[in-house]
């Protein structure tokens, strides 16, 4: 790949970041993670408690890129076909015509995804894993690039419907957003006294342009021990003794596709072991189903990831890898 | 294999095994309550019968009368055979009908198990579980899993009781009746046990069934094993422990109180076997209690029965903790109580038994990595200033000797470079120990990466100037003083 390649995606990555960061105070992290998703063509979960700008950053990511953006207020009372779109009967041509819905969109803000039912939830697996959607018996294709940006509240168990693990695996990455610092605090009440300054975002690129930067990311080279490492990392979540389901195939994957992106932003046109430590934990956390006892001893995902981090050779010099 | 079949079969013995061994522990205090050998049949199939008519035929609209009448054929030749005496009748006819209402009992709660079913409607199956449980919340429709475990505690408490009073008053058994009271005991723990994991297995069947869940073929196997396991276990302690192993009755607590009150302290931890030792008011202190002086032993002695008592309360809680892992693993965190106490406690006890091994491990092979080191570095000169002085071996020649230098180097410094870090990782903790060579660490650990891990080729000029400032990283560490190792921070964060 060459240099000036990798200079686009950092010049895009650094263009984004100045647009989203006109309404996100901080949170550099999670915008630079939330980018890495867009270009790996990935979608991403946002999840949180109310009122840390979920909803706000997925607006924000969509306004910045431009093309075609809906977005879904999930409810109980959502059906599949207010998603996927539904065949109604034009009486002026005496036939179906099929209307779209909001995923035949580029960008798709899920909000609050789990108050959806799980039927109305999996409508939206074949658009995220296949990139196409089937109503009444027609295969549709979606425009590329397509993002689905969900977002969920944890804290809320009422009239909420967990979703399913089939799904949780489609998503490129779990982001929590956390609470501001009291100086990000300040900020976001001083910018938001007058009027909000989201509706004054506008685009900073193109989808056509995404779409591009998208092959360009899949070209960052990635040296043997750095692939051997996403595996073995990968693989030690499966063996672990609090994990009761490990990350699958489609998490190394992800894994290795989110330090390519990464080290592109970065400016740097190969992946280094830094790049796979920086993204394992948004990208496999949510990939890991503990085991009932460890969950009752409040063991969390995020923490079984650290604890691999520190055990799992990286394969530097002077030490031979366990396989 | 459904349960369901076995479910009444159980129950009815476990009604049988407490009816009649309460009864023949009854017997043993009171003579005149005599329990005859052609009952206990009558005990066994009157609650058989019971059992399976109210799991399968039994409904709300069963009139009274039926079961009246049901109750009066047990009843009748029971009469006959007593004698036509009613002092025997009463007590033998007491017999059947607890045996029959406890079966009963159970019997229609696996009805009404199967009726919560019915109450989900037509909910999809992922939401069965959740429906299940808002409706075993709700008060009026219970998932009726408690009923099962505190009439097997309840009953487990009754013969409890019965046997420690026979036992406190010395009364005389003979073979037979010793050999009874152990297979009906042995009996009573084995079907009550049996009976409350059926009864779990018979709701997890119904919500699999409802939910069309796919449940593997193996589970039946692992089932009855776990059971066959948790039976023994119960069996072999009813047998083996004695009756009154407890060292601390309430009689014996409150001389204790005394006591200390008093200042007059010696303990005697002798059985309290005959009522003639009790305490009795006025009199002398009886209890194994010794009129001797007051010392500091009676207080340690306390202290050690409290160990004792807590230990003992640890080690049944790991027990139990162990057995609810294996066997209900999946279902944990619907635990409440005791049991999710115990379940707490064995965890923390594996845990911390795991991570003690896992420090003798890493202990382990530290202790192997520096003796191999050291076998290494033998032949080398050690000075207490700067320890162990470089061989005069050629120069390293790539990027990437140079970075296996420097972290050889910085382990002698106590530096060491975990297998679990990355270049950079490694970088910032000599950055951390290293302030004055803050530039030459950066300048080299970034460029490590670059050879390390990019396809690019790095020009000679380049490859010298990082050779360089490799060299003067390697100089600083051997500056560093062997205290500075480490400075208490973990080489890994």
């Amino acid at each position: 790949m060459a240099q000036t390649s990798v200079n686009r995606v950092a010049e895009f990555g650094w263009k984004m970041k100045e647009n989203i960061a006109q309404v996100m105070v901080g949170k550099e992290a999670a915008i630079e993670m939330l980018l890495a998703a867009l270009l790996s063509d990935g979608h991403v979960l946002l999840e949180d408690v109310p009122g840390v700008g979920k909803t706000m950053l997925a607006r924000a990511l969509a306004t910045s890129v431009g093309g075609r953006f809906s977005r879904i207020q999930c409810t109980p009372d959502l059906l599949p076909s207010d998603i996927t779109g539904l065949s109604v009967f034009d009486q002026k041509q005496g036939d179906f015509v099929f209307r779209p819905g909001p995923v035949m969109a580029q960008i798709v803000l899920a909000d609050e995804i789990n108050r959806a039912t799980p039927r109305t939830q999996s409508s939206l697996l074949e658009a995220m894993g296949e990139g196409q959607v089937t109503v009444d018996g027609h295969t549709y294709r979606l425009k590329r690039p397509f993002m689905v940006v969900a977002t969920q509240n944890p804290v809320e168990f009422e009239g909420t419907f967990p979703l399913p693990e089939a799904q949780l695996d489609r998503f490129f990455l779990l982001l929590k957003l956390g609470y501001p610092t009291l100086d990000e605090e300040n900020q976001v009440l001083l910018r938001l006294q007058e009027r909000h300054p989201i509706t004054d975002l506008g685009p900073v690129t193109d989808v056509n342009h995404v779409a591009e930067l998208q092959h360009l990311v899949t070209q960052v080279y990635v040296e043997a021990s750095v692939r051997d490492y996403v595996v073995r990392l990968v693989r030690s979540t499966r063996t672990q003794s609090q994990v009761q389901l490990g990350a699958s195939p489609r998490g190394s994957l992800a894994l290795l596709r989110a330090a390519q992106a990464l080290a592109a932003l970065g400016n740097r046109d190969y992946v280094t072991p830094d790049d796979v430590k920086h993204m394992a934990t948004a990208v496999l956390a949510h990939r890991l189903t503990l085991k009932a006892d460890s969950v009752l001893r409040g063991v969390t995902a995020e923490s079984v990831i650290a604890e691999l981090l520190h055990q799992v050779e990286v394969g530097a010099e002077g030490h031979q890898t366990r396989s | 294999m459904k349960i369901k079949g076995f479910l009444p079969a159980w129950a009815s013995l476990f009604s049988f095994s407490v009816v009649a061994l309460g009864a023949q522990y009854l017997s043993l205090l009171f003579p005149t309550l005599a329990v005859p050998l052609w009952l206990w049949p009558f005990l066994l199939f009157s609650a058989l019968q019971s059992a399976y008519y109210a799991t399968y035929y039994l409904s709300k609209r069963t009139p009274w009368l039926l079961c009246l009448i049901e109750l009066a054929l047990w009843m009748v030749p029971v009469y006959f055979l007593s004698g036509r005496v009613m002092q025997v009748f009463v007590w033998n006819a007491f017999g059947i009908f607890a045996c029959w209402i406890m079966a009963r009992g159970y019997g229609s709660q696996f009805v009404f198990m199967e009726r919560v079913a019915d109450y989900l409607g037509d909910q999809g199956a992922s939401t069965v579980s959740w429906e299940y449980e808002s409706l075993s919340s709700n008060d009026s429709l219970h998932v009726p899993m408690t009923y099962f475990w505190w009439r097997l505690w309840g009953c487990a408490f009754f013969l409890a009781i019965l046997a420690i009073v026979v036992h406190n008053r010395d009364v005389q058994l003979d073979a037979l009746v010793t050999w009874r009271l152990r297979v009906l005991g042995s009996m009573a723990v084995a079907s009550g046990l049996a009976l409350q994991a059926g009864s779990y297995l018979f709701r997890l069947q119904i919500l699999w069934g409802y939910a069309k869940a796919d449940v593997s073929a193996s589970l039946r196997g692992v089932w009855i094993r776990n059971l066959g396991i948790v039976l023994l276990l119960g069996v072999l302690l009813v047998n083996l422990a004695p009756v009154d192993y407890w060292p601390l009755t309430a009689a014996r607590m409150g001389e204790i109180i005394r006591r200390l009150a008093t200042r007059e302290f010696t303990i005697s931890l002798e059985p309290l076997d005959s009522p003639e030792r009790l305490p009795s008011a006025g009199g002398p202190p009886a209890m194994g209690f010794p009129q001797q002086a007051a010392g500091p032993w009676g207080v340690l002695l306390a202290l050690l029965i409290a160990l004792l008592v807590g230990g003992m309360a640890l080690v049944i809680l790991v027990v139990l903790g162990f057995v609810l892992v294996n066997l209900i693993g999946g279902e944990l965190e619907r635990l409440k109580g005791l049991p999710r106490l115990a379940v707490q406690v064995y965890a923390g006890l594996r845990d911390a038994l795991r991570t003690l091994m896992g420090s003798l491990r890493t202990l382990g092979a530290d202790l192997k990595w520096k003796a191999s080191s050291k076998k290494q570095t033998g032949s080398q000169e050690f000075s207490p200033k700067t320890g162990f002085a470089r061989r005069s071996a050629p120069l390293p020649k790539g990027v990437r000797a140079m970075f296996r230098r420097i972290a050889k180097v910085s382990a002698r410094k106590g530096l060491a470079f975990h297998p679990a870090q990355t270049a950079s990782e490694f970088g910032q903790v000599l950055h951390k120990h290293l302030p004055s060579a803050k530039n030459s660490v950066e300048g080299f650990f970034s460029g490590y990466q670059t050879v390390r891990y990019s396809k690019q080729s790095l020009s000679a000029a380049a490859k010298e100037h990082l050779l360089q400032l490799g060299e003067e990283i390697i100089k600083e560490i051997d500056g560093l003083e062997k205290g500075d190792k480490g400075n208490g921070t973990d080489v890994r964060e």
